[in-house]
């Protein structure tokens, strides 16, 4: 614990203290394209260790070499045929002698597809061909052409598994940037919407794109966002999950400001409220920043459903927030210090059913609830009949053998069931949940209530300190904003909440300007 | 240095919970001799005194919102406002200390009586370090959580003991009623150690201060009745045998399921210790880490935290120290010296700087600068 919170104080000093680290550009070590194609295959082959996915091939065309290169498995063999092949073949009649007429014959004559670039260097080469185009080189000529003939295997957009609603669309997110995007675009059909893609990574080249609307996004918050994204310096970046730390402002906090979500509808809401998506490509997760506290009990079936319904499954979700990391700790501090605060049949009940369990009560939770995780841990990884069967093997022995076997008392099992079931009702905040769970049972356990309200001020303190972007966590609950409080502990009605966009730089307390004042 | 600022509503809600802390912790004794009800008018009387009181805060306000009385003294009486930001960061230590004292005091003799203090001086002193380091927002947004909190126990406890309501227990005062209402409304004066928050936090606040201490004064005063109502009529002459009658007020109080309610003010009476430390602690931070170059000012973050470890022990292992800073406390010298005397000192000569400068400004007719200000010269 002591050294936890100097390991904090430490951070927070160099975070105070120290200077903003500059993004150091890399050193331009790209290598140019030579007139010679020869040339050019030599240094691409070397370049990339003559890599066995590398297909190259060499052809004349109108008495000019020509290389025709494309990453393996990358690449669509149809759309390639019809969009570089065919009108290569055809330049033949078309009058072409020279290199340079080829290229202009190439370039603007044929409609060769939408997405072609010019390419001047082999490290544009290889970041074309990495991203499935196909790459012109003409002998000759120190530039190629890049053109879009991606066609690579990919998960069909499909049902997001952690995001499960009632209603609404049954799209989620995909692999592929792209299709990605495009799932964006069809639902937010605005000119206001726009994607700024950009790579990170040094070794991966990872494509990720900023999407935000131009009009309701706050400015220091968009260079922000864009500055933290151009300071990451991670070799690989195979999931969005490895940005998160480099966009929340304080990383070692129990709870996170930036959000996730694998579906395209919620991503849309989010955006036009002012906020920033990043998807990344190769993951179905988008990140959103900033993102309060109350978002993790909101979803989008709140939004179909009745107002009254709604607010009723917002309390719900707020009350099993607290069940689950405080039932546990609770009935054991309750249970161990404070057993006046029972009723008298409650108590008799409850020591009759812990009179024949040769634990303590906080051993007894500690027990059940590491054996819960476990359980749960198994049967999340395992292939889904196999996860079945585990869970079935846990139920009978947490809820039958260990309390006939008189190792566990029944209600402690009650608790558990209840905290479990509470845990699965807001499952974007279960990291915190589980750890705030074993430490409300250690502090119940030890110094019974004190220690519980000590740990709940210390963790809602933890929470209220989060404000990155000049935008409080804990946002509109405190700060307060009344007029925010139409779609957090209730929903209003459509005609009420679609008077006015929920801007998230509107609520209270919100202060983006001076947190990152403009350049 | 980005200023962080709070919401001049949030700033009442954490001076309001502050004060509560307080309230909870009255002992009516002085009261009984007259029924109690000398206490219930000093109350009122008090509300008035209270917004007085805070009048040269706001004129120092009105001179210049981004300064506090610190940072003010600082720029009229330069070295002598290091000793300023001294005595300030010396008040608020010691009111952070007096405030653990108390809930040292609470915890080992009502709660667990057979614990041991230093248990409860590390486990609280970690928690007001850590709490303190988030800063001033955090900790005025966990007020505000706070705040609710109090307000759901504090309707709990008093709608149960409602029903044990004993109007006969307020009796009519015999003698000395002047006298004794003057004495409540000076202790409750001495006692307010908030007063110096506003100070402190002058240029923290957004909005209109005026209206929030008036708001302020009201809610204190009218919450502050209620408990003393509720202890002299459910308690009666038991409470003045009390240490901490509102704890067993709470004690007494029965509802639904719950067989007393006393872990439930327990609770809160926690955190509102935890927050009240960590706000005394924050400004002790703050006084010092104005007097110390940008680079050192972790040292007064590192410092005031060793400082107030050191000084908790000897008064909560020591009743007579702990009762010499009650005394200290209840003087009202520390008060009247903070909040009336320094800033109305501070004030006048902001003014006379002011007035000079200006009278400077006219003697110099428009375009005729003096010949250090204009290099072609």
């Amino acid at each position: 614990m002591g050294n936890g919170i100097f390991r904090y104080l430490k951070s927070k000093f160099t975070a105070a203290f120290m200077p903003p680290e500059e993004p150091v550009d890399q050193p331009e070590t790209q290598t140019k394209l030579s007139e010679k194609l020869m040339d050019n295959m030599v240094t691409l082959r070397e370049k990339c260790r003559n890599t066995s996915d590398l297909m190259a091939r060499e052809v004349t065309v109108a008495g000019t070499p020509i290389s025709v290169l494309g990453m393996e498995g990358m690449i669509s063999y149809e759309t390639l045929t019809k969009m570089v092949l065919d009108p290569l073949l055809r330049s033949e009649d078309k009058n072409v002698q020279t290199p340079e007429e080829l290229y202009q014959y190439l370039r603007t004559k044929t409609v060769i597809g939408m997405d072609v670039n010019d390419v001047y260097s082999t490290d544009e080469v290889f970041t074309f061909l990495m991203s499935g185009f196909t790459v012109i080189l003409i002998d000759g000529l120190s530039k190629g052409i890049a053109i879009g003939t991606q066609g690579f295997q990919f998960r069909s957009v499909s049902e997001p598994d952690s995001e499960v609603n009632v209603r609404g669309s049954r799209e989620g997110f995909t692999e592929p940037i792209r299709i990605n995007m495009s799932m964006v675009r069809r639902r937010l059909k605005s000119p206001e919407l726009r994607f700024e893609l950009m790579q990170v990574g040094k070794v991966s080249r990872t494509d990720i794109c900023l999407i935000y609307m131009t009009d309701t996004v706050d400015n220091a918050l968009l260079r922000d966002v864009r500055r933290k994204l151009k300071q990451i310096k991670l070799d690989v970046i195979l999931e969005s999950g490895y940005l998160q730390p480099f966009l929340e402002g304080k990383p070692l906090s129990l709870f996170s400001d930036v959000g996730t979500t694998e579906r395209p509808d919620t991503l849309c809401a989010k955006i036009a409220e002012g906020r920033i998506a990043i998807l990344v490509d190769g993951s179905p997760f988008a990140l959103i920043v900033p993102f309060l506290f109350s978002e993790n009990f909101q979803s989008l079936d709140d939004y179909c459903h009745r107002p009254y319904y709604t607010t009723f499954i917002r309390i719900l979700k707020y009350i099993s927030f607290f069940f689950t990391i405080l039932l546990p700790g609770l009935y054991v501090g309750i249970g161990t210090f404070h057993p006046e605060l029972f009723p008298h049949a409650l108590l008799y009940n409850i020591a009759a059913a812990e009179e024949t369990t040769p634990l303590p009560l906080v051993l007894e939770a500690l027990v059940i609830h590491f054996i819960y995780e476990v359980m749960r841990e198994a049967g999340l990884r395992l292939p889904r009949p196999i996860g079945h069967a585990v869970s079935i093997v846990g139920a009978l022995v947490i809820g039958d053998a260990a309390v006939t076997a008189g190792l566990i008392g029944a209600p402690m099992v009650m608790v558990v069931a209840l905290t479990a079931i509470s845990s699965f009702v807001v499952p974007s905040i279960y990291e915190p949940v589980a750890i705030l769970r074993f430490a409300f049972i250690i502090l119940g356990g030890t110094t019974g209530l004190y220690g519980i309200t000590i740990g709940l001020t210390l963790v809602i303190f933890n929470m209220t300190g989060l404000s990155h972007f000049g935008i409080p966590y804990t946002a509109p609950i405190s700060p307060f904003s009344l007029r925010a409080q139409r779609d957090v502990f209730y929903r209003a009605g459509w005609r009420i909440l679609g008077k006015r966009t929920a801007k998230i730089q509107k609520l209270n307390g919100v202060d983006i300007h001076e947190t990152f004042p403009e350049e | 240095m980005i200023l962080k600022k709070i919401s001049v509503w949030q700033f009442v809600l954490l001076l309001y919970i502050c004060r509560m802390f307080s309230a909870m912790t009255y002992t009516p004794a002085m009261g009984v001799g007259s029924g109690g009800v000398s206490i219930l008018i000093a109350w009122v009387i008090s509300l008035a005194v209270g917004i007085l009181v805070l009048l040269p805060a706001l004129w120092l306000r009105s001179m210049d919102q981004g300064k506090n009385a610190v940072m003010l003294s600082m720029d009229v009486w330069k070295r002598a406002g290091v000793l300023v930001a001294l005595l300030y960061c010396a008040f608020t230590i010691m009111t952070a200390v007096s405030t653990f004292a108390h809930f040292e005091f609470f915890m080992t003799n009502a709660v667990f009586p057979q614990s041991s203090t230093l248990f409860f001086v590390i486990t609280m002193w970690i928690a007001c370090v850590y709490a303190a380091c988030m800063g001033l927002e955090s900790i005025a947004r966990t007020g505000v959580i706070i705040f609710a909190g109090f307000l759901i126990s504090f309707a709990f406890i008093a709608f149960a003991s409602l029903s044990q309501v004993d109007m006969p227990n307020l009796k009519l005062p015999l003698e000395g009623l002047g006298k004794e209402i003057g004495f409540s409304v000076y202790e409750q004066f001495s006692r307010n150690a908030e007063f110096v928050v506003v100070l402190l936090l002058l240029p923290h606040i957004k909005g209109n201060l005026k209206k929030g201490i008036i708001a302020l004064s009201c809610m204190i005063t009218v919450t502050a009745e209620i408990i003393a109502f509720l202890i002299l009529t459910v308690l009666g002459d038991y409470s003045a045998t009390q240490t901490i009658p509102y704890y067993t007020l709470s004690s007494v109080a029965e509802f639904s399921i719950f067989q007393r309610l006393d872990a439930l003010h327990m609770t809160i009476w926690v955190a509102i210790a935890l927050v009240k430390i960590a706000l005394y602690l924050f400004l002790s931070m703050e006084c010092i880490r104005m007097l110390l170059p940008e680079q050192r000012k972790k040292w007064g973050t590192i410092g005031c935290s060793i400082l107030l470890f050191f000084l908790i022990l000897p008064f909560c292992y020591s009743k007579q120290a702990f009762d010499g800073l009650y005394m200290v406390f209840s003087s009202g010298i520390p008060s009247l010296l903070l909040v009336v005397i320094l800033p109305l000192g501070i004030g006048i000569s902001v003014k006379i700087k002011k007035g000079g400068e200006k009278r400077e400004a006219k003697k110099v007719p428009a375009g005729h600068s003096s010949p250090a200000a204009d290099p072609e010269r």
